[in-house]
């Protein structure tokens, strides 16, 4: 099984060298997917949250509970980017964990222009534009150190009243454990040719670029968890996230980006975490070197069901290779110990939940509290 | 009685038919295409019509946008003529922007007796400079004004008056002056837009610059990912105060044609954001 990763992993790379392109039309999930991910200079292809289920969809395989999320930021100061979306496990992730979300981000008050008689600019009328995508995916461990998932995703673009297009793609991804503290992650973003899909226009036929992503997560304490990802059309992309307490997270991120064919720029960014019981909300700003204007505030909300309680915290770590058992942290191992004593006794009916839901927790890596939604 | 009815009548007649032919606006417009209080003509019914007027501005067809008024002196010799009148050698409409130091230009020409030096001027806020030889070429009609202008608004305007005591003037053309920090004034537009860089389409970034500045227009795409950046010299195309013009071709850094989108101009000087437009690629 573990050589069957390896092919599937040598089977996209190869699918990178052969298709990379850069340029095209733009896919808006680059803008970042949820507030946590911008706070983390837009690494997500390892990050194992429903956002990032959006970007590789191998990261749905990471879900255990049906979540619910929204994001709204603003762009370029008056361009609204709002997301929603939903991931719902099949019996427990079992069979697998379906993703839903719908992207939206559009930009009114284009002018349309002409010169008058003295050769000077002047407004005629004015229009919006809007860019949305709707995005399905599906992520599925396939053995204890990898997971496979694909999604379906239509674009759908309009300048009202001038012109439109639609069209389809497909994102391929792999998320894979070496270790206990460490996940790899791989995307591969729009694989399919433009003669299959893609941007069709009244006149023209758009290709949406094929896009690689690569990240990894490293947790190197339970309170701390460093994230990269390499993005062929969109640069570096490197983060840190420190649980301050159960509740709390505070996060940092930059980003090197292309900015032609020699330059680069830097960006930067910052975030916060907060979450009690099944809801999170996140926070990220995202400072841009270059514009000041250009820097924006992002807001996530999101809920987890059933809702979790702080005796059995939505912060333990997340989940893990399902054989291979990460050494537990003393809350854990207090919870753990009470569970026993408490099992005994012929448990009531929740309580036998929430002991089996221990028992899968502790199966899970040594990723941060946060590092689950 | 009624006699003298028909003849009250008929001077009537006679006064306004009188009135009439000798109000020289009406004179002059009679040679066609003038209206208002602006325009260029002689002392003589139908000559110097030499461009279309509107309201208070004279526009040739080199775009020229000032007017000459003239005084009817009726010596048969045509009024001076004052034409392309410019700042920096670009032509400006009512209130726009120049540099303190302004060269300012234009053409001063008569058909017969020549300028009069000592009875021309140039009037900045209503103070009166002459024509001397150092301003002034004779040969080449072309007077030449340095400017040195404070921060705030002002008015130029030439008064020239020929041999023959014709007199023309061009109209009071009121501008300004910024020293402070570098500002776009009003709102950035592209032209055209959407436009199509597909079939090699080009749009124009228009904008009005208070004064001479160092200025790079960031492009960037609705992810905000800078695609194209131009930088323009203080002085230059893109730079220079007044209304500039700076034209992109729709190929970004990455040297491609961009895809179909909205892109953000920013315009930028010393680090401060002065303007934005938004530019719409439609192919």
């Amino acid at each position: 099984m573990q050589n069957c990763s390896y092919k599937i992993i040598i089977f996209l790379l190869w699918g990178v060298i052969a298709g990379i392109a850069y340029g095209g039309a733009l896919d808006p999930t680059r803008v970042g997917m949820g507030a946590r991910a911008i706070a983390l200079g837009r690494s997500q292809a390892a990050a194992r949250d429903l956002f990032s289920t959006f970007v590789n969809p191998a990261n749905a395989s990471a879900l255990e509970h049906y979540g619910f999320t929204s994001m709204y930021g603003t762009l370029a100061e008056d361009s609204p980017y709002t997301l929603i979306g939903a991931g719902f496990p099949i019996r427990e992730g079992t069979l697998g964990t379906v993703g839903v979300s719908f992207l939206s981000l559009g930009v009114s008050g284009i002018q349309v222009t002409t010169f008058d008689a003295t050769g000077r600019a002047q407004p005629l009328s004015s229009f919006d534009y809007n860019n949305r995508l709707l995005t399905v995916s599906y992520g599925k461990e396939i053995n204890p150190r990898a997971a496979l998932g694909a999604s379906l995703k239509y674009f759908s673009r309009a300048f009202e009243g001038q012109a439109s297009a639609s069209g389809f793609d497909l994102d391929a991804g792999i998320l894979y454990y070496p270790q206990k503290n460490l996940t790899l992650g791989l995307a591969l973003q729009n694989l399919l040719p433009v003669d299959w899909a893609n941007l069709a226009w009244a006149k023209t036929r758009e290709d949406i670029p094929l896009n690689l992503k690569m990240g990894l997560v490293f947790t190197p304490r339970e309170d701390w968890l460093l994230i990269g990802d390499y993005d062929s059309a969109g640069g570096i992309h490197a983060g840190a996230e420190w649980v301050v307490r159960k509740f709390l997270a505070l996060r940092g991120g930059m980003e090197n980006l292309p900015s032609g064919k020699s330059s680069t720029v830097t960006n930067y960014s910052l975030g916060v975490g907060l979450r009690y019981a099944g809801f999170n909300f996140d926070y990220a700003y995202y400072l841009d070197s270059l514009i000041s204007a250009n820097s924006s505030h992002f807001f996530s909300l999101s809920l987890e069901l059933p809702f979790k309680t702080m005796e059995t915290p939505a912060i333990l770590p997340a989940r893990a290779p399902s054989q291979e058992v990460a050494p537990l942290t003393q809350v854990q191992k207090k919870t753990v110990v009470i569970t026993k004593k408490k099992a005994k006794t012929p448990p009531p009916k929740k309580k036998v939940a929430a002991k089996k839901n221990i028992k899968k927790k502790t199966a899970l890596p040594e990723l941060t509290r946060y590092s689950r939604r | 009685m009624k006699r003298a009815a028909a003849i009250f009548c008929l001077l009537l007649v006679y006064g306004a038919a009188w009135g009439y032919l000798i109000n020289p606006q009406t004179l002059v417009s009679s040679c066609g295409s003038l209206d208002g209080i602006s325009f260029h003509s002689s002392s003589s019914l139908g000559e110097g019509c030499a461009g279309k007027a509107t309201g208070t501005s004279f526009i040739t067809e080199a775009g020229f946008s000032s007017g000459i008024q003239t005084s009817s002196v009726p010596t048969g010799d045509a009024a001076p003529i004052i034409s392309n009148l410019k700042f920096d050698g670009q032509v400006i409409l009512n209130d726009d922007y120049i540099k303190s130091n302004a060269v300012i230009t234009a053409s001063v020409t008569d058909d017969a007796s020549g300028i009069n030096l000592s009875l021309s001027s140039i009037e900045v806020d209503s103070t009166f400079t002459a024509f001397t030889a150092s301003n002034y070429n004779a040969t080449t009609g072309i007077l030449t004004y340095q400017g040195s202008f404070a921060d705030g608004n002002h008015t130029f305007r030439i008064h020239a008056r020929d041999n023959s005591g014709n007199y023309a003037a061009s109209v009071a053309l009121p501008f300004r002056v910024s020293l402070g920090e570098a500002q776009i004034p009003g709102t950035v537009l592209n032209v055209p837009n959407p436009f199509n860089p597909g079939i090699g389409q080009r749009t124009e970034i228009c904008y009005q610059l208070n004064k001479d500045a160092e200025v790079a227009i960031y492009i960037f795409n609705t992810i905000n990912q800078l695609i194209k950046k131009i930088n323009c010299t203080a002085g230059g195309t893109g730079g220079r105060a007044g209304y500039n013009k700076v034209l992109w071709d729709g190929i970004s850094d990455f040297a491609e044609v961009v895809a179909n989108d909205v892109y953000f101009a920013r315009i930028v000087s010393g680090g401060k954001q002065l303007g934005k437009c938004k530019i719409a690629v439609i192919k």
